[in-house]
C-alpha cells in the first residue's frame, strides 16, 4: 500500500507540475485557444469544461453551462450518471478525476465540481494547481483546512472561483447587504437563522452489515480521501450528507446559501468563540438538530459603510428548531421562505430575509430606498463565473462566491460543525482564525462520542445502552476535524505561503 | 373476580357518607376526613403498577397494599402482580373502586392520558391520591383536579419526587433571601427524550398478547388498533396517550422555577421543534413561557420572567460565569436562574443547587432553613410525605409540597407548552388567558397546518421524501386538546 501511494503520488504530481509550469512560463503548446488562469479570452470562444461529480447537483450546473464545451465528466457511479452522459454524448467518460485531469489536462480550462463534501477540497485544488478555473459546489470544502487551501491557492494561482451558493448572485442577497451597509437597521449585534432541513434521515447508527457495491460503482474512489468502510446505500449515491466522513449535515446544505448575506453584510471573518448543541450526537452521522453561535468581533468596515460593525452573535438553528419570532412579528406569517430564515437584530430595526437573502423585508414594515451599488448578475450564477473564467486576472471582475469569499465564508459554516462535534467539552470554545485551532483546549483533556444508540425495546422493557469510543485527546480530536488526516494514496497539494 | 355493577350513584354514596362524618366503614380511617394515628396502616391501592407504578409502591410498603389494578396482568406479573400476589388485583379500576370498599388512599402510575379519570374517582370517594407526572393530559383535566382535590380536602401528591428534597428547599430559600436578586431570565433543559420519538403510526395490526386489555388501555382516548409501540412501554411518544420529553421531565425540572419564583399562570407561550406529526411528538423542543409579575416576597421582588425549556439534546447558552469544565446541569438536564445580583444553577429535579460562579459558594452564608426537610425525598421520602399528609386530620394536615393545589398550576404550564409545540404552524407567539383557558389570538380562519405522514424511502439509492400535510380549523382543534372529549362509556370529566 505504502509503495503503491508513492508510485500514485509521484505520477500524478509531476505530471500536474509539468502542465502547470508550462502554463506559467507562458508557452503556449495547448491546442486550446486559453491558457488557463494566464491568458484572457474573447467571450464568444467556449470554455472547455470537464466536471466531477455529476449525477446530482452537478447535472443541474451542467445544464447552465451547455452554452461551453463539456469535455469531460467523471463520476464513481456511472449508473447513477448515466443520463447525464447520454446527454452530453461528445464529452470523455470517466471514473476517476484523477486519470482525467491527466488526459485531458492540457484542454479543459475550466472544472465544476459536484462531488460529496468530503472530494470537494482535494478535486478542486489538484485542478488549481494545474491552473484551472474552479466551480465548486457547496460547502466549499469538508474542512476548515481545506477552505484555507482553496482559498489560498485560488489567490496564488489567480483563478476565476465560484462557491455553488447560487443565491450570492441573486437580488436578495445584494438588496439585503445594500440595506444593512446604508444603515436601514443600524447596528447589527445579533443574528438569528435557521433551515428546516434535514429532511432526510439523520441520527441514525452505522450499518452494522455492508452490501454488495454495485458494479456501476467504484467505492474506492468514492471513498477518496476518507477511511475506508464497507458499501451501504444509506451512503451513496444519495445520504452521505448526513454521513460526518462524507458530508456536513444540514449546516453544510444550507448555511452556505442562508448565512451567506450574514457573512457578507457583516463583513464576518473568522469568528472567535463559537459553541454548539444538538440531538443526540454520533460519531458518524451527523444530529437529527442543531443549535450554534458562533461570535464575531468587532471589525472594522472594509467598504464605505454607515455602520459600525460591533461584536456581533450569529445564532444558527436546524431540523425544526428555530428562533423565537422577534417582538411584533405579523401573527401567522410564515417565517420559512424558500427553507430557510434569517433575522438580522439591529439597534433601529430588525431586518428578515428567507434563504438566499431572500425577499428582505424589516419588522417595521419601512420599505427602504438604498443606494445600489452591487453588480447585478443578469446571466445565471454558473455562467457568470464563466464570465469570469474569460477574462484575464488583472481586469477580472471576481464572481458573486469567489473563493476569496467564499473561502473565509465556508470556514463560518464548518466551524458550526465543529461546535456541534465537540459539544461534549462543555465550553464556550476560542477559536483563533490565524492558527486554525482551539485556543481553550488543554493538553490533557478527553472527549468521547456515542458511537451507537442501542435503544431497543424487549418483550416491553426499553434498554438504553449506548456505546462510545475511547476517550480521546480532545486537541488530536478537533486538529483531525480541523485538517483531516487523508487515506494514501490521496493528499493535498502543499498550503501556499 | 366477579364485576357487580354498582355505578355513579354509589360513588357520590359513599363520598357523601364520608362528608357527613358517619363512621360505617369498616376500615379504621376515614380518608380525607378522621384522622389516623401514625403507626396505623393506610390501604393503599394502586393504578398502573408495571412501570413506575412498582417503584412507587415500593416506596409506600410500610402501608397495606390493599388492591392493584393493571391493564396488562402479564407486564405486571414482572412485578407488582408476582410480589404482592395475594392482593386482589384489576384490570379496570373503575370495578376496583366499585369492589373494593377498603381503599384509604391511591397511587396512579398509568400511562398520562389515564391519569385524570381514576384520580377523579378517587378524589370524589374522598380517597387520597398520589399522581405520578405530568399531572394530566389536558390543561383542563389538570383545572378539575385541583378543585376537585380542594373540595374534598384529601391528601394529594404529583409524583414529581424531586419537590421534597432538599436542593429545590435551598433554591427557594436563597432566591427568597434576595441572594441573586430579581430573577428575569430561567433557562431549562433535559436530554430526554432517549426513547424514539416522531414514529410513523404503524399501519398492521398486531396479535393481542393474552393477558392485555387493550379496550381499557385506550380509555378514554380515541380507539385505534393494539401494537405493541404503544404499550407496554413507548406510549409517551405518542400524543394522545403521551405528551412527549416535556411532559416526561417539565414537572421535575421546571418545578424549582415554579415553587421559588411563585409562578401560577403563564401570560405567553411559543415554541419550535424537530418535526412532529399529528400523531407523535418530535424528538427536540424549545419552548418559552412568558410570566407576569407576581407579588413581592420580604425581601426580594418578582417580576415578569421568561422561562426557556430545551430538550431532546439541545441546550441554553452556557453562562458565561460557569467555568469550563464544570458540567451544566446533571446528567438529567437542569436550570439556571438569572437574576439581576447573581445566578443560580441545579440539575434536574433541583438536585446540588450552586450559586454561578460555582466559587462563590464558598463564602456564601446561606440563608436560614426556613422550609421544612424530608429525608430521603427521592428514595421514598416523597411517597411518605404523602402517607404522612393522608394520616393527619384536615385541620392538623402539613400538606405535601406538590399537593394538587401547588402541582396543578405547574402541569399546567407544561401542558401548554406541549400545545405551543403542536400549535408551532400558527407563527406566533401564542397568548394565553388560564382563566378561560382559551388562547385569545386565534381567530375563526386561523387554521392548524399538521404533519399527518412523513414517509422516506430509498428507492435504488434515490431519495423519496412524502410528507402528507393537513390542514384543521385551529379553536375547535385546539380547543379539544385543551379538553379531551373522552370516548364513548367513559365518564367524561
Amino acid at each position: 500500500m505504502e509503495q503503491m501511494s508513492n508510485k500514485a503520488n509521484k505520477f500524478s504530481r509531476r505530471s500536474f507540475l509539468g502542465t502547470t509550469a508550462a502554463a506559467a512560463a507562458g508557452i503556449t503548446i495547448l491546442p486550446s485557444k486559453v491558457i488557463a488562469g494566464l491568458g484572457h479570452k474573447a467571450p464568444s470562444d467556449k470554455l472547455n469544461i470537464v466536471a466531477v461529480g455529476i449525477g446530482g447537483m452537478g447535472f443541474a450546473n451542467l445544464k447552465n453551462l451547455e452554452s461551453e464545451n463539456i469535455i469531460g465528466l467523471c463520476d464513481v457511479d456511472w449508473k447513477y450518471a448515466a443520463r447525464v452522459f447520454e446527454h452530453f454524448p461528445k464529452a470523455k467518460r470517466y471514473k476517476d478525476w484523477r486519470k482525467m485531469y491527466e488526459e485531458l489536462g492540457k484542454s479543459f480550462d475550466a472544472v465544476v465540481i459536484a462531488t460529496a463534501d468530503h472530494t470537494h477540497a482535494i478535486t478542486a485544488a489538484h485542478a488549481m494547481t494545474m491552473g484551472k478555473h474552479v466551480y465548486v459546489q457547496k460547502p466549499l470544502t469538508h474542512s476548515v483546512y481545506e477552505s484555507r487551501l482553496l482559498t489560498k491557492l485560488a489567490d496564488k494561482y489567480k483563478l476565476a472561483t465560484q462557491m455553488g451558493n447560487q443565491g450570492s448572485s441573486g437580488e436578495g442577497v445584494n438588496q439585503t447587504i445594500e440595506w444593512i451597509s446604508n444603515g436601514e437597521i443600524g447596528e447589527v449585534t445579533k443574528v438569528e437563522a435557521f433551515t428546516d432541513r434535514p429532511i432526510w434521515p439523520q441520527g441514525l447508527n452505522t450499518p452494522e452489515n455492508g452490501q454488495w457495491v454495485p458494479e456501476t460503482l467504484d467505492w474506492d474512489l468514492f471513498i477518496g480521501p476518507a477511511q475506508m468502510r464497507p458499501y451501504n446505500e444509506i451512503y451513496h449515491p444519495w445520504n452521505w450528507r448526513g454521513w460526518w466522513p462524507f458530508g456536513t449535515g444540514a449546516l453544510g446544505d444550507m448555511a452556505c446559501h442562508i448565512l451567506h448575506p450574514v457573512f457578507t453584510g457583516l463583513e464576518l471573518g473568522y469568528p472567535t468563540k463559537v459553541q454548539g448543541n444538538s440531538t443526540l450526537l454520533l460519531n458518524d452521522c451527523a444530529p437529527t438538530a442543531q443549535s450554534v453561535r458562533l461570535t464575531f468581533p468587532e471589525r472594522k468596515p472594509k467598504k464605505k459603510m454607515k455602520i459600525k460593525l460591533p461584536e456581533v452573535d450569529v445564532y444558527w438553528y436546524d431540523g425544526g428548531i428555530k428562533p423565537m419570532l422577534p417582538k411584533g412579528w405579523p401573527a401567522g406569517k410564515e417565517p420559512n421562505d424558500a427553507g430557510g430564515y434569517v433575522a438580522f437584530h439591529g439597534t433601529k430595526d430588525t431586518l428578515i430575509c428567507g434563504c438566499y437573502g431572500k425577499d428582505p423585508w424589516l419588522l417595521s414594515g419601512r420599505v427602504p430606498v438604498a443606494p445600489k451599488f452591487r453588480r447585478r448578475v443578469e446571466t445565471s450564477h454558473e455562467m457568470d463565473w464563466v464570465r469570469a473564467c474569460k477574462e484575464s486576472p488583472e481586469n477580472r471582475v471576481k464572481t458573486a462566491s469567489d473563493f476569496s469569499e467564499a473561502g473565509p465564508f465556508n470556514e463560518m459554516v464548518v466551524m458550526g460543525v465543529l461546535a456541534v462535534r465537540l459539544q461534549s467539552l462543555n465550553k464556550e470554545l476560542e477559536w483563533s482564525g490565524e492558527k486554525m485551532e482551539f485556543t481553550n483546549l488543554k493538553d490533557d483533556e478527553m472527549i468521547k462520542t456515542v458511537v451507537r444508540d442501542g435503544f431497543k425495546i424487549h418483550d416491553g422493557h426499553p434498554t438504553f445502552e449506548k456505546t462510545w469510543t475511547d476517550p480521546v485527546s480532545a486537541k488530536a480530536f478537533a486538529a483531525e476535524l480541523i485538517k483531516h488526516t487523508y487515506r494514501a494514496p490521496w493528499s493535498l497539494p502543499e498550503m501556499p505561503a | 373476580m366477579t364485576h357487580t355493577s354498582t355505578g355513579r350513584r354509589k360513588f357520590i354514596g359513599s363520598a357523601t357518607a364520608a362528608l357527613a362524618g358517619i363512621t360505617f366503614l369498616p376500615s379504621r380511617v376515614i380518608a380525607g376526613l378522621g384522622h389516623c394515628p401514625p403507626s396505623d396502616r393506610l390501604n393503599i391501592a394502586g393504578i398502573g403498577v408495571g412501570g413506575t407504578g412498582y417503584l412507587n409502591l415500593k416506596q409506600m410498603e410500610t402501608e397495606n397494599i390493599v388492591a392493584l389494578c393493571d391493564v396488562d396482568a402479564e407486564y405486571a406479573s414482572r412485578n407488582s402482580f408476582r410480589e404482592w400476589d395475594t392482593v386482589p388485583q384489576y384490570a379496570d379500576f373503575r370495578i376496583m373502586f366499585e369492589k373494593q370498599k377498603d381503599i384509604d388512599a391511591v397511587m396512579i402510575a398509568t400511562p398520562d392520558h389515564t391519569h385524570a379519570l381514576p384520580a377523579m374517582i378517587a378524589l370524589r370517594l374522598g380517597k387520597h391520591v398520589y399522581l405520578e407526572t405530568p399531572l394530566t393530559h389536558s390543561i383542563f383535566e389538570s383545572r378539575i383536579l385541583s378543585v376537585t382535590a380542594a373540595k374534598y380536602k384529601v391528601a394529594t401528591q404529583m409524583g414529581n419526587q424531586g419537590n421534597s428534597g432538599d436542593g429545590i428547599r435551598s433554591v427557594c430559600e436563597w432566591i427568597w433571601s434576595g441572594a441573586i436578586g430579581e430573577v428575569t431570565r430561567v433557562d431549562a433543559w433535559t436530554n430526554r427524550p432517549t426513547w424514539p420519538q416522531m414514529l410513523q403510526r404503524p399501519k398492521k395490526e398486531m396479535r393481542m398478547p393474552k393477558k392485555l386489555s387493550w379496550d381499557l388501555f385506550i380509555g378514554p382516548a380515541i380507539y385505534r388498533p393494539y401494537h405493541e409501540t404503544y404499550h407496554p412501554w413507548n406510549w409517551r411518544a405518542w400524543w394522545d396517550f403521551g405528551t412527549g420529553a416535556l411532559g416526561d421531565m417539565g414537572c421535575h425540572i421546571l418545578d424549582p422555577v415554579f415553587k421559588a419564583l411563585n409562578l401560577q399562570h403563564p401570560v405567553a407561550v411559543q415554541s419550535s421543534s424537530g418535526q412532529t406529526t399529528i400523531d407523535s411528538p418530535p424528538n427536540s423542543e424549545i419552548v418559552t413561557f412568558e410570566f407576569p409579575a407576581r407579588d413581592n416576597f420580604p425581601k426580594v421582588a418578582m417580576p415578569a420572567v421568561t422561562i426557556t425549556w430545551y430538550d431532546g439534546g439541545l441546550l441554553p447558552t452556557r453562562p458565561d460565569e460557569l467555568s469550563d469544565d464544570e458540567p451544566m446541569g446533571d446528567e438529567d438536564g437542569g436550570c439556571i436562574f438569572y437574576g439581576t445580583r447573581g445566578e443560580i444553577m441545579c440539575g434536574a429535579y433541583g438536585r446540588n443547587p450552586t450559586l454561578l460562579p460555582t466559587s462563590q459558594m464558598e463564602q456564601f452564608r446561606q440563608p436560614e432553613k426556613t422550609l421544612r426537610r424530608i429525608s430521603a425525598a427521592m428514595d421514598g421520602g416523597h411517597e411518605q410525605d404523602w402517607i404522612r399528609a393522608c394520616k393527619e386530620t384536615i385541620e392538623n394536615r402539613v400538606e405535601t409540597t406538590s399537593n394538587f393545589a401547588y402541582a396543578g398550576p405547574l402541569n399546567e404550564t407544561i401542558l401548554l407548552g406541549v400545545l405551543a409545540v403542536r400549535m408551532q404552524s400558527l407563527n406566533r407567539k401564542l397568548y394565553w388567558d388560564s382563566e378561560r383557558m382559551l388562547f385569545t389570538n386565534i381567530t375563526n380562519e386561523d387554521q392548524l397546518h399538521l404533519l399527518a405522514e412523513n414517509k422516506f424511502e430509498l428507492v435504488n439509492g434515490d431519495p423519496r421524501v412524502n410528507q402528507k400535510h393537513i390542514s384543521r380549523p385551529a379553536l375547535p382543534t385546539i380547543e379539544e386538546w385543551i379538553r379531551h372529549t373522552y370516548r364513548q362509556g367513559w365518564e367524561q370529566i
